[in-house]
């Protein structure tokens, strides 16, 4: 009996923390889709109106057909790209440096240092070299300097989940015959699935919301949805209701790719869950 | 002969990484570190005229807003990170068992790290406004007579731009303990239950030192990104009022991006660059203190 | 056989067709010498850029030019087009820049001068206000932009409530900050909600504009004849002291306050007057977001002196492959017809430069006092201070900028934050070269004294 109400209070304990949790991070979120059904007389009222009085789908209609897919599309093509690439590349990497040096030494720091430099000293030199090779305003340009904070980010995260998976796993695999690499295909990626979803989303994210290098880089046909947000920061009328159209439409494949990708982020509770 | 292959057959593993690495940041790096030994003003055409340590010597002995907006960079990162990891931490812990509607959960709470802070930091601008702002009407709505001016008030805007940037990030860290703890084998919970362990020894004996590395990871790329930070900056405040927030990226962004003076921004930078690894060193020797 | 007969009459028709076009391409060509270009425009996304798209096809029909516009953030517009022109790259053919930023464009613009006489173009320059022309468009004497936006500050007030409270407009600043001080923290508009006397634009970032309004009305200058700072005169700590104590009669969000509060403050009637750019006027008058429409009266800021902050110009970079195409697009978008009603268009928040702007019979008519609008901007251009020109402006202002804030804040005092900037401007003088600064400013002095802008 005690022990039931003790459950029952916990139970309790956790919603409620999650639903402050829920409130915090959407309550922002819920003023953007409020605003982008807005008319510019409702931007700034007293008391603030949540409910628009005259829902109006303008701001949509503008990102639609005016000014925004086509910042989408860059957007995705540039991240997935770059995501696919840095995934490639890191998860040898960070295997490799796991494995044969135990997860330390200059080597991994180096990695880490390609994030630490203030962008704002290398933006003119990345502008004159990117010109010269031609990258400037291409998709190409943004996927390889993104790369390079990136791979910082997703080879210290994986080097963390390959260091700590039992070896014993693995050595009984290439017992059993496989070579180093098809134990880590198949064997090993499998099993710490959790960590590389988690590091590919993540890559995913920063280069979608990457705004300097973004904003030197591209021109036009390459820009991206953060350049373009910036770009209805007026000083003379900021535009809320197309910027928050613009959010919203933005967030959506995110969203739906981290809901789509979320079985293999619980996949790991199959072996191992706690129970609460 | 053996150990060269070895080694070769070690080393194809981390070759690509360093190959593109070094590609793309070869160059700017040789060039901005050339750059700040000299004067460079691109206002008055981009001449390169050597300056010796010039630039350096300005910056740590004559310019006080170098000082300040480290230090304004630290208030702000400081409890900006810690609040981050203690929430990411323990919303990881909440999530981590069998919830109604988890995925989804889990979805929404990664919305805020999915807008770009550069508008995440204007809605919030908006949000915080001292009459139209939804935060002080909803605090009047709780009864307070809130008029506070949240990013008028000296204290009060290191407060706001903390709290935009715990909204922002805390995602992340939530995430990457998910996925710690996602990865840690049942084995290890049962033979500590068969021993009689209570879930809060459980927890610090076992799930904390497992989730050591990947908070170790994400704790430094907050603490390198922090360093970075200018665009919530930017948006939200402009470094005021009274200079309270501005931080040592955004300043860095005004004397190259606003004053042209790129011999001088890159000395910054790299002053930059050292102080993020000297603490990343450190941050890493009190983590694993078995390197040492 | 038939099958190469078949190829052959193919091959023929297909020149034939060849000839045709391009035979008829001469012709268009003759007519339109730049019938196919296109150019690339680099303005201030919408709403400025709604300028360029409400002319775009037109300016196609009658040239052949095609126009892709680039809207660039006007936040980084200045990062942006620099680094462009440090690369020579001319990816723009035609690029939107700020007066304030003329000395240091003016190495990479193309002047307009031989421009318009190779391609015999009649800019009625004599139709453009004096301010901009003289001091806004040209550098050292060479022409390198035409207006795009005509801006200046003026003093905007609610008629009603001055009539009702006995007011009159505030000829001195210490009047204004009297007429703050009354209408500051008592409920005057009857909705419950405290009210206060006036906004400025106090955010770190601009908000030396909001100084510089008051400087220049005691009778300050940036630089004497010897380019010594006299930012720290005692005109300018006057100046200072009377804005410190103007500001705890607004609103108590007032230091974080930039151009988008201080326009929704008055808009929603929380205050009585602000100072701001010709803009706010059309949004006073406009239903859709103000509570106080028809309330509004236009004046002149105290003391004789106006900020003529900032405005636009069109301008072509020298590392354009296509000044023709990109001079025949400035011509047609500055002339008076059509820009007369791309500046009367709310939508594009242009405002008028031209002299017909402002005697314009459809403009006038465009809401019951837009007359007294115009006049006002008109008065207020001709009492106008302008920017600092000379090259390293942005810094000179961002200096002084970041120490006001710190004299809001109350960091500092007026004197100890006038004299820091002071000592900066030297150390900048210095950095850039002090001759040639020196003879920049007395370039610009003199500019201004043809004007009669100082004695």
């Amino acid at each position: 009996m005690r022990k039931r109400t003790q459950v029952l209070i916990k139970a309790v304990l956790i919603y409620a923390g999650l639903a402050l949790a829920l409130f915090a991070a959407l309550f922002p979120i819920a003023w953007t889709v409020s605003t982008s059904f807005k008319h510019i007389g409702e931007y700034y009222t007293y008391p603030p109106v949540w409910v628009p009085r005259e829902p109006t789908l303008a701001n949509y209609q503008y990102i639609l057909y005016t000014a925004g897919l086509g910042y989408l599309r860059n957007s995705l093509v540039i991240s997935s790209l770059n995501t696919l690439l840095v995934l490639l590349v890191s998860i040898p990497a960070a295997y490799g440096i796991a494995r044969f040096w135990g997860g330390r030494g200059s080597l991994p720091f180096w990695i880490l240092s390609q994030r630490m430099f203030p962008p704002i000293a290398v933006i003119i030199p990345l502008f004159l070299l990117m010109r010269r090779v031609g990258l400037i305003d291409t998709h190409l340009g943004l996927v390889g300097v993104y790369s390079t904070f990136n791979a910082a980010f997703a080879v210290w995260l994986l080097i963390g989940f390959f260091v700590e998976f039992p070896k014993e796993i693995e050595e009984a695999a290439m017992v059993d015959g496989c070579t180093r690499g098809s134990a880590l295909v198949r064997i090993v990626l499998p099993l710490i699935s959790p960590g590389i979803v988690v590091t590919g989303i993540f890559c995913f994210i920063f280069s979608c919301n990457e705004f300097l290098f973004a904003l030197i880089l591209t021109r036009e046909a390459a820009r991206t949805v953060s350049v373009q947000l910036s770009a209805f920061l007026a000083p003379t009328r900021i535009l809320w209701g197309e910027m928050s159209a613009l959010i919203i439409i933005s967030i959506i494949p995110i969203f739906i790719m981290t809901m789509a990708v979320q079985k293999y982020l619980v996949k790991g509770l199959t072996f191992g869950a706690v129970k609460g | 002969m053996t150990v060269w292959k070895i080694y070769l057959s070690r080393f194809k593993y981390v070759l690509p990484v360093i190959l593109i690495l070094l590609v793309i940041t070869i160059f700017p790096l040789v060039y901005s570190l050339s750059l700040s030994f000299f004067h460079c003003d691109l206002r008055t055409g981009g001449r390169w005229i050597f300056a010796g340590v010039d630039n350096y010597v300005q910056a740590l002995f004559h310019d006080s807003r170098v000082w300040s907006s480290f230090r304004n960079t630290l208030m702000i990162g400081g409890p900006s990170i810690g609040l981050q990891l203690l929430i990411g931490l323990g919303l990881a812990i909440l999530l981590h068992r069998n919830i109604y509607g988890k995925s989804v959960i889990i979805s929404l709470l990664v919305t805020p790290v999915m807008i770009s802070p550069i508008v995440a930091g204007l809605k919030w601008r908006m949000l915080y406004h001292e009459k139209y702002g939804a935060i002080n009407a909803f605090l009047r709505m709780l009864g307070l007579d809130a008029q506070w001016a949240w990013l008028a008030d000296r204290n009060l805007a290191v407060l706001a731009v903390i709290f935009t940037d715990v909204w922002v990030w805390t995602p992340l860290v939530m995430m990457v303990v998910l996925a710690g703890l996602q990865s840690i084998p049942l084995e290890c919970y049962e033979s500590a239950k068969i021993d009689g362990a209570s879930s809060f020894q459980a927890f610090s004996y076992i799930t904390l030192p497992l989730l050591k590395l990947p908070i170790l990871a994400v704790v430094l790329i907050r603490m390198i990104d922090t360093i970075k930070l200018f665009d919530i900056i930017y948006v939200l405040t402009m470094g005021g009022p009274g200079g309270r927030t501005e931080t040592i990226s955004f300043y860095a962004y005004l004397v190259g991006f606003r004053h042209f003076r790129m011999g001088y921004a890159a000395a910054i930078s790299y002053i930059i660059l050292i102080v993020t690894i000297a603490l990343t060193m450190i941050f890493i020797r009190l983590m694993r203190p078995k390197e040492a | 056989m038939s099958s190469s007969f078949g190829r052959e009459k193919i091959i023929w028709l297909v020149l034939a067709i060849l000839v045709v076009v391009l035979f008829s391409g001469g012709m268009v060509n003759a007519q339109k010498p730049y019938a196919g270009e296109t150019i690339t425009v680099a303005v201030h996304a919408v709403p400025h850029a709604t300028g360029v798209y409400m002319f775009q096809e037109a300016f196609e029909r009658k040239t052949g030019i095609k126009v892709e516009v680039i809207e660039m953030a006007p936040e980084v517009i200045y990062e942006k087009q620099m680094t462009e022109f440090f690369a020579e790259s001319g990816a723009y053919d035609v690029v939107q820049f700020n007066p304030a930023w003329i000395a240091d464009y003016s190495h990479h613009l193309e002047p307009l001068e031989p421009l318009a006489e190779q391609y015999d173009l009649d800019f009625q320059l004599d139709d453009i206000m004096p301010i901009f022309l003289d001091l806004y468009c040209s550098w050292e004497g060479v022409w390198y932009g035409m207006p795009w936006d005509g801006d200046t500050w003026m003093l905007y007030y609610r008629r009603d409530l001055f009539d009702e409270h006995g007011f009159s407009t505030p000829q001195t600043w210490e009047e204004y900050r009297e007429i703050a001080e009354y209408f500051a923290g008592w409920d005057w508009s009857g909705d419950g909600v405290t009210n206060y006397g006036s906004a400025s634009y106090l955010k770190r970032g601009r908000t030396y504009w909001t100084f510089l309004a008051r400087f220049a009305g005691f009778g300050g200058n940036y630089f004497d004849e010897d380019m010594n700072p006299l930012i720290n005169s005692p005109v300018g700590i006057e100046a200072l002291e009377n804005l410190l104590e103007t500001i705890p009669h607004e609103p108590p969000g007032a230091l974080d306050y930039s151009y988008m509060e201080v326009r929704t403050a008055y808009v929603k009637g929380d205050v009585a007057m602000v100072l701001q750019w010709t803009c706010v006027g059309k949004a006073a008058e406009d239903p859709v977001e103000s509570e106080i429409v028809g309330k509004t009266g236009y004046a002149v800021l105290p003391q004789e002196r106006t900020m003529v902050a900032g405005g636009w110009n069109l301008g072509i970079p020298r590392y354009s492959e296509k000044k023709g195409a990109a001079i025949q697009f400035i011509h047609f978008i500055t002339h008076p017809d059509i820009s007369l009603d791309i500046v009367i268009d709310p939508a594009t928040s242009l405002d008028p430069y031209r002299v017909t702007h402002f005697v314009s019979p459809k403009f006038r008519a465009s809401w019951p006092a837009a007359g007294e609008y115009l006049d006002a901007i008109e008065a207020n251009l001709e009492q106008g201070f302008p920017d600092l020109q000379i090259p390293g402006a942005a810094e000179y202002m961002d200096v002084l900028d970041y120490q006001l804030t710190l004299a809001y804040a109350g960091e500092k005092t007026a004197q100890e934050a006038l004299e820091d900037t002071a000592r900066e401007w030297v150390e900048i003088t210095r950095r850039l070269g002090f001759e040639e600064q020196k003879s920049a400013w007395l370039s610009q002095l003199e500019a201004m004294k043809e004007l009669g802008l100082i004695d």
